[in-house]
């Protein structure tokens, strides 16, 4: 008999039920430091979504960072939200006996280091944004990918990472030179947008998050599997390649509506200062993953995978060029991959080693971040 | 979706195999995989309406090859060819066997 989560964790993928298992399982067994609360909005098919706070809503958070992570936005990425899963548990255990150490592969995290991220930080994670379209994946057709809104008879699906509300008519905003094969207005193709910006409630049930002023939000990872073997962590615009010499080449200047996607006369504005520290944290993650041992990732800006208008990276770093931006959101996206060239790699093994290994960057994330100073 | 093919492509030319995955509607599956040879390997899942469309397609892609008399063995290189037809159930049935489903944690 398995008899502890790890032996079942890596024993195979885990169904919507399982994830709920797990989340119970903390609730029993770490009872002192979980709180799960239900996101507004329920899915298409009427399932609740959950977000985990840790380590609790006991403590005033005001002069606390917030860092926000998701995982299991597209249906057929089945190991994204298993890697949450596996964080929370490296963390509540952690923490529940006197911050012991944190060994992932060969990457060790000391006492100090967890406790500093138990002290300095609060967490908000969300390990399964999409549980319509992972139940649907596991059962029907194994390579779905968007929600299971029903659009039209025998017609379902939204791609929620182009539904979020940032360049989402991106036929008003790109050039007709820009690669949109990313994103699509057809409602058969994989990637379609929906029918307005946040139309769905999965998009909604994220952004819900960052607008409870109590959270605090100032860094977010939104976490995704690729078949190609990418390994990458994304740090900067998927719209276009970026500039820190001219805030006024910006999406939000009218000037520059159709010349997005241009490369010979737009590059999108970024402060030289946030650059400068995503990429730190993107290098420090990709340097934790290697000192585990298995693989080897690198970070890079989004828009050399490609350019995804609506997609939560972007929309997150356009919340801080907004008029009533009141806190910097530094955002990221990780690509975590296998050798296999899929979405399920059916050696367990190796998933096992992405699901440790992504573990890592996110403590690695964590500690850098606790060691800031709170201004 | 049970009528639909799976078929192993190989080629040499990632983007244009891509590019023509997209217009006959297929999904991708597995790939793109290196095989060696400069040569790629994809694993895609395609309606039996759309095979044939690309079956045809490809032959006239790959017979259009043959014309290039300069660099002979340009044909047998950057030829794109169907390797082999999976069924997608079988496919199915194997990805969902690593599923370990239910309520896994109850007994902890």
């Amino acid at each position: 008999m398995k008899n502890d989560f790890e032996d079942i964790l890596f024993e195979g993928y885990l169904d919507t039920d399982g994830i709920e298992s797990a989340l119970n399982f903390f609730q029993r067994q770490y009872k002192d430091m979980f709180w799960k609360e239900e996101l507004p909005e329920k899915t298409h098919e009427g399932r609740s979504c959950y977000l985990i706070r840790f380590p609790n809503k006991n403590r005033n958070a005001s002069k606390i960072f917030g860092i926000y992570l998701i995982a299991g936005v597209h249906s057929r990425e089945w190991i994204p939200p298993e890697i949450l899963l596996y964080f929370l548990y490296k963390l509540y255990q952690s923490c529940n006996n006197g911050f012991l150490p944190v060994n992932l592969g060969d990457k060790t995290f000391s006492s100090d280091q967890i406790e500093l991220i138990y002290k300095k930080l609060d967490l908000f994670v969300f390990p399964l944004v999409n549980p319509d379209g992972r139940n649907y994946s596991q059962t029907q057709e194994f390579e779905w990918r968007k929600n299971r809104r029903l659009i039209s008879e025998g017609m379902y699906g939204v791609d929620i990472n182009r539904n979020y509300n940032f360049i989402w008519d991106y036929e008003r905003y790109f050039h007709k030179k820009a690669n949109l094969n990313k994103v699509s207005n057809k409602p058969l193709n994989e990637s379609y947008r929906g029918l307005y910006p946040e139309s769905e409630p999965e998009t909604r049930n994220v952004i819900s998050v960052f607008r409870d002023d109590i959270h605090n939000i100032c860094f977010f990872i939104d976490i995704h599997s690729h078949m190609d073997n990418l390994k990458t962590i994304y740090y900067d615009w998927s719209v276009s390649k970026s500039q820190s010499f001219d805030k006024n080449m910006s999406f939000r200047n009218a000037t520059y509506w159709g010349k997005i996607g241009d490369e010979d006369c737009y590059s999108e504005y970024t402060d030289s200062a946030d650059l400068a520290l995503r990429k730190l944290l993107s290098y420090k993650m990709k340097d934790a993953i290697s000192e585990v041992g298995f693989n080897k990732y690198q970070s890079s800006s989004m828009n050399d995978l490609y350019i995804a208008p609506g997609c939560s990276r972007d929309y997150v770093d356009s919340m801080n060029y907004m008029a009533d931006t009141f806190r910097k959101i530094h955002s990221f996206t990780i690509e975590c991959s296998g050798k296999e060239s899929c979405y399920q790699p059916k050696d367990m093994k190796e998933r096992k080693q992405i699901i440790i290994e992504v573990t890592a960057s996110l403590f690695e994330f964590c500690y850098n971040i606790a060691k800031m100073k709170y201004e | 979706m049970n009528d639909n093919k799976v078929l192993t492509i190989e080629g040499s030319d990632p983007e244009f195999l891509e590019k023509t995955f997209i217009n006959y509607n297929a999904k991708i599956l597995y790939g793109k995989s290196e095989i060696g040879n400069g040569k790629y390997s994809y694993t895609i899942i395609i309606s039996e309406e759309n095979e044939k469309e690309l079956k045809e397609y490809l032959n006239k892609i790959n017979s259009s090859l043959d014309l290039n008399f300069n660099n002979p063995s340009s044909a047998e290189t950057n030829e794109t060819t169907i390797k082999s037809t999976l069924k997608y159930e079988d496919i199915k049935k194997d990805i969902f066997n690593n599923i370990k489903r239910g309520d896994r944690f109850k007994e902890l």
